[in-house]
């Protein structure tokens, strides 16, 4: 009897306490049921943006080529005068070539950290998360080191492993971590595009556009039709070309009309471009929206993800669009 | 109403690069489907129009300014060329027509740098 009312105390103690946990589990379910997918969604967010941006911002490895082998043409054909014009464009191609690609794979790397941000929502990835995450920081150190910029910070601090006593607790920490750690770098990757969109697209451009310089020589010279770029301009009002159309085109008489089709021609190359740069600018877009919803994820507020996704979309409909523009040459 | 001329920026440059690589190349392209051999010559002088363009463009990835004194010099002797390969290829500018506005684009844009 004695020892009754020590015995009640210590019962409602830890009826207490454990109305405590309870609260504060709930607290810490409800924080986790938002901030894990968000986390996820982000994650799936960003490694799309970050996708379409490093697809952006190269000359595709088919544009390069054809201008290379273009050059081997017109090299031969133009003569000895080319050559040191030509090596000097070479050597500059290759130098710009090398600091693209190393802004391309700050981009890569930072959707495969995307990447793993989703999958730590999901599941102890921290082991990935920090691989991940120091391959984006190397791969932003190399870019600022050739671009003449301040080094990112360093990533020392990397997220820990989960697992345990609440392990959802856990996980919510380690992806607001995760986050924090990968915003300095994700600043820096949007800085490395942002106000170069003129030279990304100048360079694809001129790679573009100068690839097709032996393609012109040789229709001038009579070894290429004109009949499916003709087709192109009548078959949707029901004509086309003539089995004579480019014995025609070769008349002196119809210099003019020849001039009208390269005009024609090169124009699709245009309309080519403008999406291009359209895309760039969308993918930018899209980025540098990111930031805000990493703060979102960090504060325990909700993401609101719907202009991301708004912009992803609108991206998508333009590549969609790059994907009918036919080749020109 | 403000007489001041706008600064020269870096991209201002960098565009008005772009645009006499880009006529230069639109002048080759057009002499040679006229006459592909004539336009021998103006293939180079676009080339070289380009690399001076590529320069700027390079110069600006490294992260230091683009050198727009050298780049118009380099344009100023371009177009001097470009105009003298245009004048011993009278038959062929005659029937390209609109080249006319392609050189006063490029000599345009080398008074854009003075």
């Amino acid at each position: 009897m004695f020892h009754e009312p020590r015995r009640v105390g210590n019962r409602a103690a830890s009826h207490a306490a454990a109305i405590v946990l309870a609260l504060l589990g709930l607290l810490l379910t409800a924080c986790a049921s938002t901030t894990l997918p968000g986390a996820a969604k982000l994650g799936a967010d960003g490694k799309a943006a970050a996708t379409a941006m490093q697809q952006a911002a190269l000359a595709s490895p088919d544009d390069i080529q054809r201008l290379k082998l273009s050059d081997a043409f017109m090299a031969s054909y133009v003569g000895p005068t080319a050559a040191t014009g030509m090596t000097q464009r070479s050597e500059l191609i290759a130098k710009i070539q090398q600091e693209l690609t190393l802004r391309a794979a700050v981009l890569g790397s930072l959707a495969n950290t995307y990447g793993a941000l989703a999958a730590l929502a999901s599941y102890d990835a921290s082991g990935s998360f920090n691989t991940a995450l120091s391959s984006l920081n190397t791969a932003v150190t190399a870019y600022a080191k050739a671009a003449n910029l301040s080094p990112p910070p360093s990533v020392a601090a990397q997220v820990p492993s989960g697992g345990g006593f609440l392990a959802s607790m856990v996980q919510t920490e380690m992806v607001r971590s995760a986050s924090h750690q990968m915003v300095p770098q994700l600043n820096q990757a949007i800085a490395a595009m942002q106000s170069y969109e003129p030279v990304f697209t100048g360079f694809k451009e001129i790679a573009e556009s100068q690839g097709g310089d032996a393609a012109t020589v040789l229709y001038s010279s009579g070894l290429f039709s004109m009949s499916p770029l003709l087709n192109q301009l009548g078959t949707q009002y029901g004509y086309t070309a003539s089995p004579d159309a480019d014995r025609l085109l070769g008349q002196p008489r119809n210099r003019a009309l020849r001039q009208e089709l390269a005009q024609a021609q090169a124009s699709q190359t245009v309309d080519q471009l403008k999406l291009v740069s359209t895309a760039y600018d969308q993918s930018l877009a899209a980025l540098q929206k990111l930031p805000a919803q990493h703060a979102a994820l960090e504060n325990g507020t909700p993401l609101d993800l719907s202009q991301l996704e708004a912009d992803l979309t609108a991206l998508q409909q333009t590549v969609a669009r790059l994907a009918t523009v036919l080749p020109t040459k | 109403m403000n007489d001041t001329p706008a600064a020269t920026t870096q991209s201002d440059a960098l565009a008005s690069l772009k645009a006499a690589a880009d006529a230069a190349h639109a002048t080759f392209t057009a002499a040679a489907m006229i006459d592909p051999v004539k336009a021998k010559p103006l293939w180079v002088d676009s080339i070289n129009v380009t690399n001076t363009y590529l320069v700027a463009l390079q110069q600006q990835l490294a992260g230091a300014p683009a050198d727009v004194a050298a780049a118009k010099t380099a344009l100023d002797a371009q177009t001097q060329t470009i105009n003298a390969q245009l004048a011993t290829l009278q038959d062929v500018v005659k029937a390209i027509g609109f080249v006319t506005t392609l050189v006063q684009l490029v000599t345009g844009l080398a008074k854009f740098f003075a």
